[in-house]
């Protein structure tokens, strides 16, 4: 069902990593605990293999903020974090030439038991993007360049 | 395979064995580690705080399992046993059984799709047999290394895995496979195991559902516990009076456990004030013998929990039986009113269970074993971590009860006194060790 104007909200991608963020998300869903429903929680096994396109495309096919809930040092990937950090640097000059509000994408490192962080960080973003707006008022026409082969 | 040459070979991937293979890599030693389990972590990935300070167990043990996995000087060998060890004169040679995980690690994501798929439920050892799991399945979400293992003695051979995997992992025909590590020298961190909860029969946990240990209530109170919340295991109700039995596993002749496991006291009291956190209104009764709050920030803890109105009573439980509601009901003669024997109606009894020896590496590695089970120190006041065989150290509670805290100070001396035992051996010409020689036992 499309929402009404009146109840609808920017949208909120979760990227979050199955043995970090992800489960952190299931375990504030075992303790009942409300977040903003605009959220759309996508599990990964690692961040590092989503390219600064990926960010670009999701904004313009309608997600207004992101959150990379990756897992930082408790990464079982070799080298995953450095390189979701880097991406996630690349991303945001490429935001920037867009007319896009960089705080609109996010690294942040949660972990199995970080309820109270995830919730922070979703609440944070929410209250962002309800101060921000939608991203498609930043970027009326833009291009995406083809993801370039690794 | 080759022989693989490494400076260290560290048994055992819990807390002590990662710090002592850390301790040892960042000095640019040759590590191998060699974990029994499908995934390193030990017991402390399992618990939900730690004590004194009520810090997160995995926060502080999951970046030291990346760690360990990443670090350039570390071999890890999980699901794999030492066999033998035999001095060549110049170190150890020692042969290793990797067993079959049925599931590729070359080529597994560590996606669970597989376990997904998988019809089969089982207990969650993990969550000690209090959640369920799949017959293949990533031990658990921080598991290092992110890798399925099939438990093939319950799988039904239906293929569901198979098919669901997309990097096409899974593998019925594995073996298992041996090969030989080359070390100068070897560090046990064998752990422990805790005392059977049935071990007292007087207790009957074999028949009574609400009677359950210390490590259960430790998966009920972690976040990713297996419920999300404390609840007693028969009926699921939120437990409103709660009792922990103390020295139920050790400071007991009539199980042979004549020691005092050294942190049961402190994870009773911890668990207690982290009930009252998440059940404000649960009453918390200890019956306890002595409560031995030794270590630094410990006697604060207790104080502290009696200050958030803990129950704390003088007196050891005799036994405990059923009543019709599934309540557990205890007996115990309370020492400080007169020593009456009354009985007391609870929802819930977590017995603070004890610690003995996880394994009896005498066999193996020929070292000497004392009375109480666990490796002998021939000179434990000035040499905590040596062995009565030269270039074999021990670390953590494969050499005795102890906390979290002691285990790691003692995993840093066992790496730096195999740092300085390596260092001897360099350019050392053949000589090898005589038959039987050992250190003599100075300090008993």
């Amino acid at each position: 069902m499309e929402p009404s104007p009146e109840n609808a909200k920017p949208k909120i991608l979760i990227l979050a990593t199955i043995s970090g963020g992800y489960a952190g998300a299931d375990s504030v869903g075992q303790l009942h605990t409300d977040y903003p429903s605009n959220t759309y929680i996508l599990p990964v096994l690692c961040p590092s293999m989503f390219p600064p396109e990926f960010y670009l495309r999701s904004y313009e096919r309608g997600i207004d903020g992101i959150i990379v809930m990756y897992s930082g040092t408790d990464s079982p990937y070799k080298g995953g974090p450095e390189r979701t950090a880097q991406l996630i640097n690349q991303t945001y000059p490429m935001m920037k030439e867009r007319g896009m509000d960089t705080r609109r994408l996010k690294l942040a490192a949660i972990c199995t038991v970080c309820t109270k962080p995830f919730l922070k960080e979703v609440r944070l973003m929410d209250e962002l993007l309800g101060g921000i707006g939608y991203v498609r008022d930043e970027i009326s026409s833009s291009t995406v360049p083809e993801p370039q082969p690794a | 395979m080759e022989n693989i040459k490494v400076d260290a070979l560290v048994i055992g991937g819990g807390i002590a064995g990662m710090q002592s293979a850390l301790d040892l890599a960042d000095q640019g030693y040759l590590v191998a580690l060699v974990e029994k389990e499908p995934s390193i972590g030990g017991k402390m990935i399992a618990l939900s705080k730690v004590f004194p300070t009520l810090d997160c167990c995995s926060c502080i043990t999951t970046p030291k399992m990346s760690a360990v996995a990443h670090h350039e000087n570390i071999q890890l060998f999980t699901y794999s046993e030492v066999q033998s060890v035999n001095d060549n004169g110049h170190g150890y040679v020692s042969e290793v059984l990797k067993k079959p995980r049925y599931v590729d690690e070359d080529t597994c994501t560590g996606c669970r799709q597989c376990e997904y798929a998988c019809p089969i439920h089982l207990p969650n050892s993990f969550d000690m047999g209090l959640g369920a799991t799949r017959a293949v399945r990533v031990p658990f979400s921080t598991a290092v290394p992110q890798t399925a293992v099939l438990d093939i003695e319950n799988c039904i051979l239906c293929g569901k895995c198979e098919k669901a995997c997309p990097a096409n992992a899974i593998d019925f025909n594995q073996k298992s496979e041996t090969f030989v590590l080359e070390t100068t020298s070897l560090i046990l961190a064998t752990g422990f195991e805790i005392t059977p909860r049935n071990a007292k029969k007087e207790y009957a946990a074999d028949h009574i559902h609400n009677v359950i240990d210390g490590l259960m209530m430790e998966r009920l109170l972690a976040p990713t516990g297996p419920y999300g919340r404390v609840i007693r295991p028969s009926d699921g109700k939120e437990p409103e009076s709660i009792a922990y039995i103390q020295c139920a596993g050790s400071r007991d002749e009539t199980l042979g456990v004549e020691y005092c496991s050294r942190v049961c006291c402190m994870y009773a009291i911890k668990q207690a004030m982290l009930i009252s956190g998440s059940l404000p209104l649960a009453d918390i009764t200890i019956y306890y013998m002595d409560i031995r709050a030794f270590g630094k920030g410990y006697e604060q803890l207790f104080q502290n929990a009696r200050a958030m109105g803990v129950d704390f009573v003088k007196g050891k439980v005799a036994s405990i039986k059923e009543d019709q509601d599934q309540n557990p009901v205890v007996r115990v003669e309370l020492m400080d009113e007169g020593s009456q024997v009354v009985e007391r109606t609870h929802d819930l009894v977590v017995l603070s269970v004890g610690m003995l020896p996880a394994y009896d590496p005498g066999t193996v590695y020929h070292v000497s074993i004392s009375g109480d089970g666990f490796v002998l120190i021939p000179a434990p006041n000035t040499s905590p971590c040596i062995t009565d065989r030269t270039g074999i150290f021990v670390t953590g509670t494969a050499a005795g009860p102890m906390d979290i805290v002691d285990s790691i100070v003692l995993a840093g001396a066992a790496a730096a006194e195999a740092a300085a035992y390596i260092e001897t051996q360099k350019n050392r010409p053949y000589l090898p060790a005589p038959e039987g020689e050992r250190l003599e036992a100075v300090c008993a």
